[in-house]
């Protein structure tokens, strides 16, 4: 499943995403008739619009095929805002692709094939809807087995950068702070890249990078696994 | 567009005041992470059985409500019960006004449930003198301020902004130093303790097996308002209630971990009742008040977990939004996460359902709670529960393929439109870069030939920890290990004849003047530099000891000297709080735990503030 972001902004991920998913050993299909999860209403209170946006997407992705989302967020929202807003409805089985790739492919180093090393440093964000899924420090550790790249930490990483979603434009003053001190802790790592798992964080973030023109650059996790894979 | 009341009430907060609370909120955090592991062997376990017992109490909350109350009266507890606000305040006023017709002061302990009702207003209006005791209310209620949060309630001041106050108030010299401002406090406050007629206090647990009210401090003010004055009148919401003491060895250390990242706090008083007749102090007059005030619309509601909360502030701690707008934005007493459910079920969403929306939902808030409240699954539920904006055209879009896909394409081109527009008020607007996705995957060459995904099993993460196993440990290492808490927190232990060299005047309590050499050198415990106590035991794990009221036994030997030593009998030490609590008589008792400690003034450490700074252990 592409995330609307990606369709939207985001297509390189998408692509990347796909090419992780091929170098691990699966056979991909899209589904040129997908749209949205349907969180973003979700998230906003209209409960009936989500649940027609909801009820689309799960019929079309329904069958044995796991669903692989490179979003935690859009991951959660199948797996549980499905189930508060089609409680007893079959839904289908969603992964993050990392999560897909090490608890359901077994994958635990990256790349599966030798490659060259990379020599980049960067910082890793975790993107707040992991925690729904208990990814945990997942991405770090399959990140920490790419030659060549260096993870570098950082203060306070449990914090949120501030995106929420609809909460981005509606408490505008708010989401931008708290994504300027995330920002500032991301920074001070010394990396020149902050790599996540979301697209939402990214696009926040990178807005934030833009307008105070911060030294900084944004990647998602697809991208630098994709990157990793010999050509 | 009209702007959300949270941002409009935090928009002209000063930048000093943000990073004030986001220092603190981020110590707390830190420190919270750091002491549940070392308190437990399995933190995830322990959250767990909280959860449950909590639920069990909100299950069965009519029963343990009057079986508290039973239990309350037969120890000699007066019970009042209280609907709403108003009926509290009326009831607290009545006590008050039958206990000192005159008016004077009423010393306050730090309490949630009196600050929901407005108590100190109603008692100043009746003609009392409130005085908030707390360190950090001490200086909210010589501001006119409101706490901002519910542990930590000046955790919006800095160091300046109290120093300002203190000079204001003619406290002392103006001085920026946290001790030096902890010491005026203390001597300004002494004389309130003692003029006082009656204390208020909340309750952070009520045991309703024994009628016994835990209330747990750092300070020694909720001791000592307590104590000292001749009634004392307990607040509290009839959710916070535990079945068993036993109940307590699970969650005295859990809020204390939660809330500022302790093992358990400096004091854990137990009330049993009013003063006995062979006792030397102590109140004479005990009442709890048990205040609704929506918690029966909240229980039988769907934010009815909201109630499992112990108040211990992690989730505002945690939470992003609340360090960037601090407790007042939120515009009630309760603010953060918890407050977000809390307020509009009890209060209704028509009035605060915004605050639903004040959220990134990022769920730090659910991964710190100690009973695991769902919180964000809440939010989620009353934003579905207020009347927001319709989506329904969204809907349709997302519905239609077509039509989704051509709104996609417009959607990067329109950032002065639609809801690029709010975002690029505070950021730059995103644009599409390198390929369109499904350009790209409509040009694929067909896919490679099928390939097996071979599915692996699941990978075991959480490899289940192993449990430290306490050995028949012989007493002399359970009193290594009490030494070595002790230590951490700078109290320590010593031999009577070390003692020789403290300066007077001594306090020494009778059971205690048997096993030492001293007698009292004064009569007035205020005047005493050195209060000496017997305890029960000492117990390892915390560094803490047992007191217990008796004939012989003071309570304000133990808290108003400056400095406070504790004979303990050399065989009696105990491993555990469990083990500690059991060895409780059915008096009041306190668990002591260092010295008195407070980190209200800027973060900054502080010990003595209103009981003892010096805390020494003699075996004897």
């Amino acid at each position: 499943m592409l995330t609307c972001l990606c369709d939207a902004f985001a297509g390189e991920v998408g692509i990347a995403a796909v090419r992780v998913l091929e170098a691990a050993g699966c056979d991909v299909e899209f589904l040129d008739a997908q749209t949205c999860c349907g969180q973003p209403p979700f998230n906003s209170g209209d409960w009936d619009a989500a649940r027609t946006v909801a009820r689309r997407t799960a019929a079309l992705f329904q069958g044995d095929v796991p669903v692989v989302a490179p979003s935690s967020s859009c991951t959660a929202m199948m797996r549980e805002g499905y189930a508060m807003l089609l409680p007893g409805e079959s839904t289908p089985s969603t992964f993050e692709l990392v999560e897909f790739l090490v608890r359901e492919l077994g994958v635990t180093a990256w790349p599966p094939s030798p490659g060259p090393a990379m020599e980049r440093s960067i910082a890793f964000h975790r993107a707040c809807h992991g925690r729904g899924l208990h990814l945990g420090d997942l991405h770090e550790q399959l990140l920490s087995t790419v030659p060549g790249l260096q993870m570098l930490p950082f203060a306070q990483v449990e914090q949120c950068c501030g995106f929420g979603g609809a909460f981005a434009a509606t408490h505008g003053p708010i989401s931008a702070g708290i994504g300027m001190e995330k920002l500032e802790h991301l920074l001070a790592s010394g990396a020149d890249t902050v790599v996540s798992g979301d697209m939402g964080c990214l696009l926040h973030l990178r807005g934030l990078i833009e307008r105070h023109g911060l030294a900084m650059r944004t990647q998602h996790v697809a991208q630098i696994l994709a990157e990793a894979v010999p050509q | 567009m009209k702007r959300p009341p949270i941002v409009e009430a935090s928009a002209e907060m000063p930048t000093s005041t943000r990073r004030a609370v986001g220092k603190s909120a981020a110590h707390y955090t830190a420190a919270r992470v750091g002491a549940l592991p070392s308190v437990f062997d399995d933190p995830e376990a322990a959250r767990t059985r909280a959860a449950e017992i909590k639920q069990g109490v909100l299950d069965h909350l009519p029963d343990l409500l009057e079986q508290l109350e039973a239990a309350c009266i037969a120890s000699g507890i007066r019970v009042h019960h209280a609907q709403d606000a108003a009926e509290a305040r009326r009831l607290v006023i009545e006590i008050c006004r039958a206990a000192s017709p005159a008016g004077g002061v009423v010393a306050k302990a730090k309490s949630m449930a009196t600050e929901e009702i407005g108590l100190n207003a109603a008692l100043e209006e009746a003609g009392f003198e409130p005085v908030e005791t707390d360190l950090g209310e001490f200086v909210v209620q010589i501001d006119h301020d409101h706490p901002s949060h519910i542990v930590a309630p000046i955790i919006h001041k800095t160091k300046e902004d109290v120093a300002r106050s203190f000079a204001r108030e003619g406290l002392g010299e103006y001085t920026e130093d946290p001790e030096a401002l902890t010491k005026q406090a203390r001597a300004h406050l002494r004389g309130k303790f003692r003029s006082a007629a009656i204390g208020v206090s909340g309750v952070n647990f009520a045991i309703a097996e024994t009628g016994r009210l835990a209330l747990v401090e750092n300070e020694g003010n909720n001791r000592l308002s307590t104590t000292a004055p001749d009634v004392h009148i307990a607040v509290m919401g009839i959710e916070k209630i535990l079945p068993t003491e036993e109940d307590l060895a699970l969650f005295l250390p859990l809020l204390a971990a939660s809330a500022t990242g302790q093992s358990i706090t400096t004091y854990v008083h137990f009330v049993s009742g009013p003063k006995r007749g062979d006792e030397p102090d102590g109140p004479r007059e005990v009442h709890l008040v048990l205040l609704d005030n929506g918690r029966s619309k909240v229980l039988a509601g769907p934010y009815q977990r909201i109630l499992l909360c112990i108040r211990c502030g992690a989730c505002l701690n945690v939470c992003p939004v609340y360090r960037q707008v601090s407790g007042h934005a939120y515009g009630h007493v309760y603010p953060g996460p918890l407050g977000a459910v809390l307020v509009p079920a009890m209060e209704g969403v028509e009035q605060f359902g915004h605050l639903a929306k004040a959220s990134s939902l990022c769920g730090a808030c659910e991964e710190v709670c100690p009973v695991k409240i769902p919180i964000p699954e809440m939010l989620l539920r009353l934003r579905a529960e207020s009347k927001g904006d319709s989506w329904a055209a969204f809907a349709a879009g997302a519905t239609h393929p077509s039509l989704w896909r051509s709104g996609l394409r417009l959607l990067p081109m329109a950032p002065k439109v639609g809801p690029l527009k709010a975002w690029s008020e505070f950021r730059e607007p995103p644009r599409r870069e390198g390929r369109e996705f499904r350009k790209w995957w409509h040009s694929r060459s067909p896919v490679t030939p099928a390939r097996s995904v071979e599915r692996e099993p699941s990978v075991e993460h959480a490899a289940p920890r192993e449990s430290q196993q306490e050995g028949a440990s012989d007493a002399e290492a359970l009193w290594a290990r009490f030494q070595a808490q002790l230590e951490k927190l700078q109290g320590r232990i010593a031999s009577l004849k070390e003692l020789e060299r403290l300066a007077g005047p001594w306090w020494v309590d009778g059971d205690a003047a048997e096993r030492c050499p001293w007698t009292s050198t004064t009569d007035d415990v205020w005047e005493a530099n050195v209060g000496v106590s017997l305890a029960v035991c000492a117990i390892a794990e915390t560094g803490s000891v047992v007191l217990e009221s008796g004939p012989a036994k003071t309570r304000l030997g133990a808290l108003a000297p400056p400095v406070h030593v504790i004979l303990v009998p050399q065989a009696q030490i105990v491993a555990t709080l469990a083990e500690g609590i059991a060895r409780m008589s059915a008096r009041t008792s306190v668990i002591a735990t260092g010295p008195s400690r407070t980190a209200d003034i800027g973060g900054h450490l502080i010990r003595g503030v209103h009981g003892p700074g010096e805390v020494i252990v003699v075996r004897i």
